[in-house]
């Protein structure tokens, strides 16, 4: 593999890559609405068969996460990132697909059950009528993430504890009480699993932020509270061989009252979004740098070069106007928004500033061959409106496919073929809600040739709220 | 509103630690009832503050065994006027309120008129209640 160059960068940056800007996918007589809409307490179905031909080799479990209630005794959930999580299991086997999805069993989705409202607030919605809580558990929606971790799966939420999810039922198990001081500090929905099997995680609340090192039966091997310089809303992190990666966007903690934890926080478009470096063995911060003004959720991944730069991809956005409109106005039915978030290369040298380039187009969900967490990689795959992406970050180029008009799809998630090393030798799993159909689909790609589209293409007998994570266990 | 995820529990530095408040006959008197007891074991650990001492070192505190679902005690209030009630259930009977790495209560905790806590203690206002004369009484509900 070449090194990145100079040249290569300023590819990144000037390059006429052959993309055009993602036409707008959604139309008028396309009801997005659907994917927001209250799921049942269970599904179970077996997919049907669209077009093409699952791979033989492709065997295993995809599961995936993403808020399911949207509304209860008559009223409306006010912010999409605030509804009790639902799991999503695709039995991948034998050239069928089974479908099974169940809420996680939290105590809030109790509480709320039982009283026939909404009790809580979370991220950005805020009943008529509050309740109040003891600790941030009390309204764990437990709809963020899923982590395969210790033979079961957890289903993360970011200010709180994992809830523990039996791997072939979907059974919630309970909340996983971490030992001793650990109980219930928050646990991210990004944690990073490195080759060796061991994970990574950061919790933040405010300017408490601890960071974790798990064994992979799930057990702490080390957590350490620190104490940032600023509160930032920060929703992923980073790690490389030696280092932990946090990238604090300049949505900061203000002053006076606010009715959620989102409207607590301002956008100051006039600091910066600062990276802060942190040692891997002392978790202390050992670098900081800052960059341009920018809101970002996700991460793709870092690896560090031999010159001891830092580069890491993410989706960067020009604002934070996603966590404070859009996301409310998906929930609520009254708007969507096209997609803004740039897929970025970020550069940090060992001293000085940092450096983003951008790639022509629009992405979110960034994901890679999970086998190079930490480490270098050259491709990240992600959603596009309306389709998927692949973004190669030596050539500076993205390719993309989109799915049939209508169609509003989800994040992909890469699967090694079995004995292959090569980075893009595997296939691409993504979700896709066919809006017209009112149904979503499974849709396996060859990770070579993304832009030809679905190598195999199924469909549930129902359309599934739109979720955000998802992670593929091989059988 | 508070904004949430800010303010540490008070709780457990708050001077909570022994000593059972001197009776004064003539003082007016609250009686307390603690509902919800998960655990019957361990300690109440209840405090009585006015407003200037909310967030500070209590006026009179009680420790009461627990060996049921349901607590009741009194507290003599120095004089007639308004009050709040802190208080935490010592479920490992070791004096203090044990809290996570990032200080939130691990044991349970309630306050005077059910105020609601938003990761946090509740203010005055909303958990202070009137001692009369002839003493209050206030039902707290464990959180």
């Amino acid at each position: 593999m070449t090194r990145l160059t100079r040249r290569t960068f300023a590819q990144l940056t000037a390059s006429a890559v052959a993309l055009a800007v993602s036409p707008r996918i959604v139309r008028a007589e396309d009801d997005w609405r659907i994917g927001f809409r209250t799921a049942p307490e269970t599904f179970d179905a077996e997919l049907t068969r669209l077009e093409g031909r699952l791979p033989s080799e492709l065997s295993g479990s995809f599961y995936r996460i993403g808020p399911a209630q949207f509304e209860r005794g008559g009223e409306r959930l006010g912010h999409w990132f605030d509804g009790d999580g639902m799991i999503q299991r695709f039995a991948i086997a034998d050239g069928r697909v089974t479908h099974r999805g169940r809420f996680v069993d939290t105590p809030k989705r109790r509480a709320e059950k039982a009283a026939g409202r909404f009790l809580y607030t979370g991220y950005g919605f805020a009943p008529k009528n509050l309740t109040g809580i003891r600790a941030p558990d009390d309204l764990n929606a437990a709809n963020t993430n899923v982590l395969p971790i210790a033979g079961e799966v957890w289903a993360l939420w970011e200010g709180g504890s994992p809830y523990r999810i039996d791997a072939e039922t979907l059974a919630t198990l309970g909340r996983k009480a971490f030992d001793g001081g650990l109980n219930g500090v928050a646990f991210s929905a990004h944690p990073k699993t490195e080759p060796s099997g061991d994970t990574w995680n950061f919790g933040v609340i405010g300017k408490r932020c601890v960071l974790w090192h798990l064994a992979p039966d799930g057990t702490t091997r080390k957590a350490k509270l620190i104490e940032l310089p600023e509160a930032s809303l920060m929703h992923d992190f980073a790690i490389t061989a030696r280092h932990i990666v946090l990238l604090a966007p300049p949505l900061l903690r203000r002053e006076g009252p606010a009715s959620t934890l989102v409207d607590s926080y301002a956008w100051q478009p006039g600091k910066p979004l600062t990276a802060l470096v942190l040692d891997k063995n002392t978790l202390e911060i050992v670098r900081r740098h800052e960059l341009p003004a920018r809101f970002l959720y996700h991460i793709g991944n870092a690896w560090e070069d031999a010159d001891g730069a830092i580069r890491l991809d993410a989706c960067l956005d020009a604002d934070a106007t996603f966590a404070v409109k859009t996301a409310r106005d998906l929930a609520l039915g009254l708007a969507q928004a096209p997609l803004s978030a740039r897929p970025s290369l970020i550069t940090l040298p060992p001293s000085g500033a940092g450096v983003i380039a951008t790639l022509q187009g629009v992405g979110e969900f960034p994901r890679i061959d999970p086998r190079r967490v930490g480490e270098r990689h050259r491709i990240t795959h992600g959603v596009t409106e309306g389709g998927v992406a692949t973004w190669d970050w030596e050539r500076g180029v993205s390719e993309t496919y989109l799915h049939p008009p209508g169609t509003w799809s989800e994040e992909p998630v890469f699967v090694p073929r079995k004995g292959a090393m090569g980075e893009r030798d595997g296939w691409l799993i993504q979700t896709a809600l066919d809006m017209r159909a009112g149904r979503t689909q499974l849709c396996i790609f060859d990770a070579r040739r993304t832009t030809d589209g679905p190598i195999a293409r199924l469909t549930c007998p129902y359309a599934l709220p739109l979720g955000f994570h998802g992670t593929f266990v091989a059988a | 509103m508070k904004p949430h995820g800010l303010i540490l529990f008070a709780l457990a530095a708050a001077g909570l630690a022994l000593a059972a408040s001197p009776r004064a006959e003539a003082d007016p008197t609250v009686k307390i009832t603690v509902a919800g007891v998960a655990a019957p074991q361990g300690f109440m650990m209840v405090a009585l503050h006015d407003e200037k001492g909310w967030s500070g070192a209590p006026l009179v505190r009680a420790r009461v065994p627990v060996a049921a679902n349901t607590v009741t005690l009194t507290l003599a209030a120095p004089t007639p006027g308004r009050y709040g009630v802190k208080l935490f259930h010592d479920v490992n009977g070791d004096g203090k309120m044990e809290t996570n790495l990032m200080g939130f209560p691990a044991e349970p905790v309630g306050f005077s008129n059910d105020a609601p806590i938003r990761l946090g203690p509740p203010s005055f206002a909303d958990a202070a209640f009137n001692v009369g004369p002839a003493g209050a009484a206030q039902t707290i509900n464990l959180k």
